[in-house]
């Protein structure tokens, strides 16, 4: 569903993302991982058709999005990080807002934000205004937008930073169940929040591929080393083991 | 088509339920309904002191509310990430960029077109050297007042804007309290208080003027949502301004240097709008009609310089690393 194929980006003449390529199948949930500042954001920047690549090519749905922008993009939710949001508007305007941009209207769009709120459990915010709720309810708002519009990949940026135990639960719950019809990447440094949901790791520190393989693989290579994953994760990105 | 329609309906609702453009409008206005005042310090050039001062303070504000509006709506999305999330839907950089300036613009017109009201019913105040229209006053501080007291109504029983609620409520009410007043004193039903004959303005002298104001307050909206997509507010109001004031004086330097209507002359001041072409208060001031070919041609060097600043917003935006805050 995903197809990533030597993507590459530079910012001036640094390079933040280096001969990068991925392939994410339907049922598949890819923890993409990394220190900060490893190009995480900037390569889901570039994957979910929000900023060109300098070099490469990425398929969604086998659309390639530099060509059919329009069509590729309507296949991807993605989630940015920090919820950036309308904050003047109300939850249930902002996903009739978000939904009509893809194209929804009457009483499909009524039917699809009504089954948004139901699912990310935004009821009680329905008619308030996004900057009066909490930083948790915005994640989730942010969250619904992404999924509305039952998108075939869902591109995740941080989905849990910020929530409380309880939130992290739900939403990592949510991401268990969109998972069977859907090709998941979720970028994180959390490797719990890996344990937790994702089935497959891709391990990328200064733009570089360091790892790219099943959860089980990345367990194996961590056990083989005598380590757990925070060992492995500090190994393989030149950071110092607790 | 739809999704050029809502980015833009969007774009104008952030314009509009921001607290300060609320507050520079009523600034703005009540500048304007205090200008007939002064004229009980000039010799019979009442109207030419209203329309003068009251044109000026429309431009001015005008620039700042443009700059305010690219402000709020691309500077903000683009370094607080919201620009992420409307990209990652099937939305094309092209139609971003437009639908936002169109948003811009209608905010700016409707900016414009309450202000040219509150002009229109600032001159009929000042019926004569000696006497204001207390009456009428009385109905254009009344507006305000009223429309601010609908927004607030507004926002405390349904949580509704403030801010855009009370911008309506002013664009309803004062073209509706000029156009009645202009009938009123065109027809001498308000003859308890004769006007002076010399200093009534007939509205078709009078509107196509203030028109000309709508296309300088374009202009400059559509230039400093260009620049909102590189620079933040600061830098953007100061090369704002800056162009503001170059274009009022640069054809006059550029025929001095180079002669008038030569090509050096003609490609300098191409550059940089002429502001003195939309300024119409002599002509009001003389009762001239403004000719329609001259009208025409405003507006074609308006929508051509709108044209090309949106290319160049476009090539700009094009290559806009977004979301500056969340790389």
């Amino acid at each position: 569903m995903i197809d990533v194929e030597h993507l590459s980006k530079r910012y001036g003449t640094r390079l933040v993302v280096d001969d990068l390529s991925l392939r994410v199948d339907v049922g598949d949930v890819l923890g993409f991982i990394g220190p900060n500042g490893a190009g995480k954001t900037t390569a889901m920047k570039m994957i979910s058709g929000v900023m060109p690549p300098y070099a490469g090519k990425v398929r969604i749905g086998g659309i390639d999005i530099a060509a059919e922008p329009r069509r590729a993009k309507s296949l991807i939710g993605f989630l940015p990080e920090n919820a950036p949001l309308h904050m003047t508007m109300t939850v249930r305007a902002f996903l009739t807002y978000t939904g009509r941009l893809h194209g929804f209207y009457g009483s499909e769009l009524r039917r699809r934000v009504d089954r948004t709120i139901e699912r990310c459990a935004l009821g009680e915010a329905a008619g308030q205004e996004i900057e009066a709720l909490s930083k948790g309810y915005k994640r989730r708002v942010c969250l619904a937008q992404s999924i509305l519009h039952d998108p075939a990949v869902l591109i995740m940026d941080e989905p849990t930073d910020g929530l409380d135990p309880n939130q992290k639960r739900q939403i990592r719950d949510l991401i268990l169940e969109l998972r069977a019809g859907t090709a998941v990447i979720i970028s994180t440094h959390i490797l719990e929040e890996v344990q937790a949901v994702c089935s497959r790791v891709f391990l990328l520190c200064r733009g570089k591929t360091m790892f790219d393989g099943t959860k089980d693989e990345f367990r194996a290579k961590a056990d083989a080393l005598g380590t757990d994953l925070a060992g492995l994760f500090a190994d393989m990105t030149g950071g110092e083991r607790s | 088509m739809f999704t050029f329609f809502r980015l833009s309906m969007n774009a104008c609702r952030e314009c509009l339920r921001e607290p300060v453009f609320y507050l520079m409008l009523v600034t703005a206005l009540i500048m304007i309904g205090l200008f007939p005042f002064f004229s009980l310090f000039v010799f019979r050039q009442q109207i030419r002191l209203v329309c003068d001062s009251s044109m000026a303070t429309t431009m001015l504000f005008g620039l700042f509310a443009a700059v305010l509006c690219s402000a709020r709506t691309i500077t903000r999305d683009l370094r607080n990430g919201t620009v992420l999330l409307l990209m990652s839907k099937p939305v094309s950089r092209f139609s971003f960029v437009i639908s936002k300036i169109s948003g811009i613009l209608v905010s700016l017109t409707l900016f414009v077109f309450i202000c040219n009201s509150a002009t229109w019913l600032s001159i009929l105040i000042a019926k004569d050297q000696f006497r204001l229209s207390t009456p009428l006053l009385c109905f254009y501080f009344g507006a305000i007042c009223v429309a601010s007291l609908y927004g607030g109504i507004r926002n405390f029983i349904s949580q509704r804007s403030f801010s855009s609620n009370a911008v309506i409520a002013m664009a309803i009410l004062f073209p509706i309290i000029a156009a009645i007043s202009q009938i009123v004193r065109s027809r001498g039903l308000d003859d308890y208080l004769k006007s002076d004959p010399e200093t009534f303005m007939a509205a078709s002298v009078l509107l196509p003027a203030l028109c000309m104001l709508f296309f300088a307050v374009w202009i400059m909206g559509v230039i400093s949502a260009t620049l909102a997509t590189k620079l933040e507010i600061v830098g953007n109001l100061m090369i704002c301004m800056l162009l503001f004031l170059v274009g009022m004086v640069l054809h006059y330097f550029a025929a001095k240097t180079f002669g008038a209507g030569t090509v050096s002359a003609l490609f300098c001041t191409s550059l940089v709008p002429n502001w003195q072409l939309f300024w119409m208060a002599d002509v009001l001031s003389n009762r001239v009609r403004i000719p329609a070919s001259y009208f025409v041609m405003i507006l074609l060097s308006t929508v051509l310089y709108c044209a090309v600043w949106i290319g160049w917003a476009f090539f700009l935006f094009r290559d806009n690393e977004l979301a500056r805050d969340t790389r």
